[in-house]
């Protein structure tokens, strides 16, 4: 149940926000140490295992005409995974996920990159709108150990390989390959605790492509994008790799003061770089990225059945890229967010509570191109309203969300007077689509169920992102059934 | 007022202030890495002192991004060029005097190939050129090359490449001896160049003429591939042909055969690279073994960069200048960007005509000098067909 309740949370703050890690740009859901406090690893024990082990698939669909540039009109996710957990010897407590996935992402335009980000100031693309079909498999596991009564040690290693390919002309060939591990520590007192989490990580994606004999007919056009405008065009060639690949670390904390402050924060470093032509390597520049975040929680009890806790969140992302040939920058990113609100929790009996969430928040996003001369400004506020209840019943466990947003922008700034037309066909539809105001509903239901030996969880996810004024949508469902032993 | 109230009302003023304060930020226009272009044009070969050249047309072609600008220098011999991507530029600086003053034409001209212009520290870039009078002096070049080969039923159809010799001057030249060979090895500072097909004409000095404004072509095989299912160019009446003397390449008896030098790899043909090489016309060589071979299984041959008379450089991509194998004294530039199989070819832009003879445009620099025709022109130049 818990891991449900991690995964929905995850999915939203994939889907509601900027990245607060890198490793959330891969796209995959696979993290087992979600729920923990600051998903920290060792927080992982005998008293919060979920269950034995369990079986579960997801279906994840979003689409619509409100969407970046390079999104693609569809995205169909199939995931089939099993979990365990287990308690070993020596108090070693052991936790594993294993999934096999399959994405199809259809009419995406140009980019051979699996994900896009706006933030991200390289990609390579041809001139082609395709279908892109992923197979892949990825690993998640944690290791903790008590090293005694009040402190815990543990690691998470996280493994993905997944290929993707285009479906049409030059048919590129996509590799990822990315690990990520999290060695961790805590310390509890009687109230408080203390939390440490480092990582290191890599994630590479190859493109490659091929001489195709039966498509010798055909000519790709390829692009090689840096920043905001004019892609480095090259014709006719019928093969070429790309290999990037961005190494970071980072360190995450969670401190718990007595139930009443918790502070969690996460830093994060990753350098990237970029080279073309395989084995007759031509770099092609790279990037930093320094992410920040932060979050106080006061938990405040009113009365027995009554909290009322203020939260104040906030995450930086810094990136600088730089040219291959000119070694000067070339492009730098920002993107703030501040939000704060209050959370309210009401148990009306041991077995419901009602929770509620009212925040305001304000985040920018400022694009530079320092190479071309142009830049983008675009500030907005977020008024967003939440409720959550719950119940357990009968050994039945029942859940329903539902989240509203309102995003009001505010005034955007461009300095785009020497831009070409990649500006205008691309960057320009990119600052439009977070010019807009926009509401988003996002609702979400989960009965957990025993069935014989075993528990049965159904949920279901939808969202919907509304732009003030125009007649496009951005629609996301995803569903998920989980069976546990 | 009840104390937990207090710290929730602090807490929540805290935050509120937290915010209000955050959501500053002055946006300013953004630095720029473009710049302003000053370039002044000199000649010192027309009066012997430096002079000033006014009305001079100044071509500016950058070449990772294709942009190209033009423009004319004023009375200062001065040009500006603003908002400049940095990038490695072709400058082209050309001028004509007036045939009614001076009939005999005199080109100023002037190149850069190749050249970065970027500025680290300030917004100005301040170049001086000191362009050379001359009269026109080109001999014999290479006016065509038709390398990509022709789209067909699999397999793809390459037998039909040629390439094509002008003789630019108003005097009889001789071929014999001239030797034909691609470089798609080396490097671009190498005294020697590194050739995977050399061929020789024919002759002993004076037994292949070619004319003032005659066109010869050199075939890989001297046969019609107008029929079906090649529908490319008809060269069974080309002027010469690469014969493969190790193993059982088509012969056309009609056509002198070339003498074959040195071929890298075995086969029966002559295939010049469908996406990179280059191509080169060397002079009379005395001895042509003497520079050696490379020390691969298959070598290439080493010939003297000293000896090419012309020199061309075709690439599927005209942006990797990293990966030259010509340097500026042959060819500062790149042509083709032109799919393989394609039926394209790439021809030599006409300057001007000369006493009803076609001149070429030779500013030893490829991009420049050459342009992609749809369908290749053996024998005859497309602009004069037209």
């Amino acid at each position: 149940m818990k891991k449900i309740i991690l995964l929905l949370s995850l999915a939203g703050l994939i889907f509601a926000q900027m990245p607060t890690a890198e490793y959330l740009y891969l796209d995959i859901l696979s993290d087992i140490s979600g729920g923990l406090p600051n998903q920290n690893p060792a927080s992982l024990t005998i008293n919060n295992l979920p269950y034995a082990y369990a079986f579960s698939y997801r279906n994840f669909s979003d689409g619509g005409a409100y969407r970046l540039p390079f999104s693609p009109g569809e995205k169909h996710y199939n995931n089939l995974e099993v979990s365990a957990y287990q308690e070993m010897k020596n108090g070693t407590v052991f936790a594993g996920r294993f999934a096999y996935r399959y994405e199809q992402r259809k009419d995406k335009l140009w980019l051979h990159n699996t994900e896009t980000n706006i933030d991200i100031p390289f990609y390579f693309a041809d001139s082609t709108t395709g279908d892109f079909e992923l197979n892949g498999i990825d690993l998640d596991i944690i290791f903790s150990y008590p090293l005694s009564n009040k402190t815990q040690i543990g690691v998470e290693i996280f493994y993905n390989v997944d290929e993707q390919f285009k479906t049409v002309f030059p048919k590129p060939n996509i590799k990822r390959n990315d690990v990520n591990i999290r060695p961790a520590i805590l310390i509890k007192g009687k109230r408080s605790s203390l939390g440490l989490t480092g990582s290191v990580f890599q994630f590479k994606e190859n493109i490659a492509i091929k001489k195709y004999s039966l498509d010798q007919n055909q000519t790709p056009i390829l692009m090689r994008i840096r920043g905001l405008d004019l892609p480095v065009m090259s014709y006719a060639e019928t093969a070429e790799e790309r290999l990037q690949i961005m190494n970071g670390y980072g360190l995450s904390g969670n401190i718990d003061l007595g139930n009443i402050i918790t502070y969690e924060m996460n830093a994060e470093n990753t350098s990237a770089t970029i080279t073309d032509g395989g084995s007759d390597p031509v770099e092609q520049g790279n990037w930093k990225t320094v992410r920040w975040y932060h979050r106080f929680d006061l938990h405040t009890a009113l009365n027995k059945i009554l909290d009322v806790n203020p939260f104040y969140y906030l995450s930086t992302i810094e990136i600088s890229a730089y040219h291959p040939t000119f070694l000067s920058q070339i492009y730098q990113y920002n993107n703030r967010s501040y939000i704060g609100g209050v959370s309210f929790k009401y148990l009306s009996q041991k077995n419901e509570s009602w929770d509620g969430t009212v925040s305001y928040g304000f985040s920018d996003i400022n694009r530079e191109d320092n190479f071309f001369g142009l830049s983008q400004y675009i500030p907005w506020n977020t008024l967003h309203v939440g409720f959550d209840y719950k119940l357990t019943q009968s050994n039945i466990d029942f859940s329903f969300n539902i989240g509203f947003n309102n995003i009001k922008v505010g005034t955007t700034v461009e300095y785009n007077e020497m831009s070409d037309w990649y500006y205008q066909m691309i960057s320009a539809k990119e600052i439009a689509y977070y010019s807009q105001d926009r509401q988003e509903i996002e609702a979400g239901l989960k009965i957990v169920f025993p069935l014989k030996d075993m528990r049965i969880a159904l949920s279901g996810t939808y969202k919907d992102v509304k732009p003030i004024n125009i007649e496009t949508r951005y629609r996301m469902l995803q569903t998920q059934i989980e069976i546990m032993f | 007022m009840n104390k937990k109230y207090k710290i929730l009302i602090m807490a929540f003023l805290s935050i509120l202030v937290l915010i209000a304060f955050s959501c500053t930020m002055q946006i300013t226009p953004p630095e720029t890495m473009r710049f302003l272009l000053k370039l002044n044009v000199y000649t010192n070969s027309i009066t012997g002192g430096d002079t000033v050249v006014v009305d001079a047309k100044v071509i500016i072609q950058s070449i990772t991004y294709s942009n190209y600008y033009e423009a004319k220098t004023d009375s200062n011999g001065t040009v500006l060029f603003s908002n400049l991507i940095p990038d490695h530029y072709n400058i082209q600086i050309s001028y004509k005097s007036d045939p009614a003053i001076d009939k005999k034409l005199i080109i100023t001209n002037a190149t850069i190939n190749d050249s970065l212009l970027y500025s680290a520290d300030n917004d100005t870039v301040k170049l001086n050129i000191r362009a050379s009078t001359k009269r026109f002096n080109s001999t014999l070049v290479i006016s065509e090359i038709y390398y990509a080969g022709a789209k067909t039923i699999i397999p793809n159809y390459y037998y039909d490449q040629f390439v094509e010799i002008y003789n630019q001057t108003s005097e009889t030249l001789y071929l014999d001896s001239l030797i034909i060979a691609d470089v798609d090895y080396g490097f671009i500072d190498d005294s020697l160049i590194q050739s995977t097909h050399v061929n020789m004409f024919p002759g002993t000095g004076n037994d292949y003429p070619i004319g003032p404004g005659e066109f010869v072509i050199i075939a890989q095989d001297a046969n019609d591939h107008s029929l079906y299912p090649v529908n490319s160019v008809d060269l069974s009446h080309a002027d010469f042909e690469n014969y493969c003397t190790d193993i059982g390449d088509t012969d056309n008896n009609d056509v002198t055969n070339m003498v074959q030098i040195h071929k890298k790899y075995p086969g029966a043909d002559v295939l010049y690279s469908t996406m990179n090489d280059a191509i080169v016309l060397l002079g009379k060589i005395k001895n042509p073994y003497k520079w050696g071979y490379t020390t691969a299984s298959n070598p290439s041959m080493y010939l003297p960069k000293w000896a090419v008379i012309d020199g061309v450089e075709y690439k599927d991509n005209t942006a990797y200048y990293d990966h030259k194998y010509l340097d500026a004294g042959i060819d500062g530039g790149i042509t083709g960007g032109i799919p393989n199989y394609s039926t394209k070819s790439v021809e030599r832009i006409i300057d001007h005509m000369e006493d009803d003879r076609v001149i070429f445009s030779d500013n030893n620099n490829s991009s420049l000098d050459f342009h992609v025709l749809n369908f290749p022109t053996p024998g005859y130049a497309q602009e004069v067909s037209e």
